[in-house]
């Protein structure tokens, strides 16, 4: 009569830890997907302090640059209209 | 890690390179660099329609209905053919006829650049753009003997397919364990490594307006802004043309910008995007994000689909 009740009280048991498990997963801020799947993008706002140009001279070097292209304050590469 | 960064005038515009190593020394990097220098200029040599000895200006002025060409161009042909059919025909490589006749006839000079707001206050009604009535007829294709055939009077025009495609090959050229970024007219390819943070600048004052976080592919914008001219009637004209009417397109978009598997891929789908209008654009560009820039000055973020995915049990257990 009530064997079914173990079933639903199970099925809903699991769907919330994985709902909690991948509120988590954005909550943490990270996006599992950008480690396997090329050329997916996320966005963030522009930042308010701005970027000049690119270098003046041809070619510039910094040695000690962070791996990420605008955490060290250069300029990021850009697209725009041609 | 080291990093070099290159610059160098390019396709009408500039050529933007940025390399990162941990394992090259500074001068490894710069002669990656002027490598990826050299195969830009040799592809903007090759595909250049402002350029009197390139292989483009060849063919366009070839009578035989079918060329022997270098692998390069046939690799060109064969991108055109490929976005003429991924973008449903708005993407044509053959309107150069159209685009002289708009007065596009030579290199740009800036100072032709006339002002976007002026134009965009007496253009004609918004719509989007449609393919051409030849489009599906191959009018450009490369033949059994691997000659590029062509209909009767039709010439190529690669435009923007030529940045994507030197982005593209020049990054193909990198050893592995390079991070790169290699922008050629405003058309990126990214990869190796960390993901990229790629600026989006404004259609009317480049500033930026966006940043898209990329790991490898590519990521294009096209628009209008940038060479856009007044005919002598005082009407206005530019560079993406509606292929079904051989006009300028006014969709109610001044640019889009778009992220794929290539810059080549990228630059397709901006250019698809722009021409669709903002309601096709939108359902084009959510499968991988993208920005749109309204007619009226409005910045239109579209983000690509959340995707979580759980960890695979090996890696979960390691």
């Amino acid at each position: 009569m009530s064997s079914w009740r173990p079933l639903v009280a199970g099925t809903v048991g699991v769907f919330l830890i994985v709902l909690a498990f991948l509120a988590g997963q954005l909550k943490s801020g990270g996006d599992p997907g950008l480690r396997s799947n090329a050329a997916a993008a996320t966005s963030q706002p522009a930042p308010q302090d701005g970027f000049g140009a690119g270098p003046s001279a041809p070619y510039g070097t910094d040695p000690s640059a962070a791996p990420n292209g605008s955490s060290d304050g250069l300029a990021p590469p850009a697209t725009h209209q041609s | 890690m080291t990093r070099v960064d290159l610059s160098f005038p390019s396709m009408g515009g500039e050529a933007m390179v940025r390399l990162e190593s941990a394992a090259l020394d500074r001068a490894a990097l710069e002669r990656l660099a002027d490598d990826v220098h050299a195969r830009v200029e040799t592809i903007e040599a090759a595909l250049s329609r402002f350029r009197p000895g390139s292989e483009l200006n060849a063919l366009n002025g070839d009578p035989r209905p079918a060329v022997p060409s270098s692998p390069l161009l046939r690799r060109t042909v064969a991108a055109a053919a490929w976005a003429a059919e991924r973008s449903g025909g708005l993407v044509d490589a053959t309107l150069l006829g159209e685009l002289e006749r708009q007065g596009y006839e030579d290199s740009w000079e800036a100072d032709r650049r006339a002002d976007i707001e002026e134009a965009l206050a007496v253009a004609p009604r918004r719509r989007p753009a449609g393919p051409a009535r030849w489009h599906g007829e191959h009018r450009l294709a490369i033949d059994e003997a691997g000659r590029i055939a062509r209909a009767p009077g039709v010439r190529l025009d690669p435009g923007g397919l030529a940045k994507g495609m030197a982005a593209d090959l020049a990054a193909a050229a990198l050893p592995a364990g390079v991070r790169y970024a290699i922008s050629c007219g405003g058309d990126v390819a990214v990869g190796g490594g960390e993901p990229w943070e790629v600026a989006v600048r404004s259609a009317r004052s480049d500033a930026e307006v966006h940043r898209l976080r990329v790991r490898a592919g590519g990521v294009a914008t096209s628009g209008i802004a940038a060479r856009i001219w007044q005919r002598p009637d005082g009407s206005f004209a530019h560079h993406v043309l509606d292929p079904a009417t051989g006009q300028p397109a006014w969709t109610g978009l001044v640019a889009a910008t778009a992220v794929a598997a290539s810059a080549l891929e990228a630059e397709v789908l901006a250019k698809t995007a722009l021409l669709s209008g903002p309601l096709g654009a939108r359902r084009l560009l959510r499968r991988r994000g993208g920005v749109l820039q309204h007619d009226d000055g409005r910045i239109e973020v579209i983000p690509p689909p959340a995707v979580v995915r759980l960890p695979l049990p090996a890696r979960a257990a390691a």
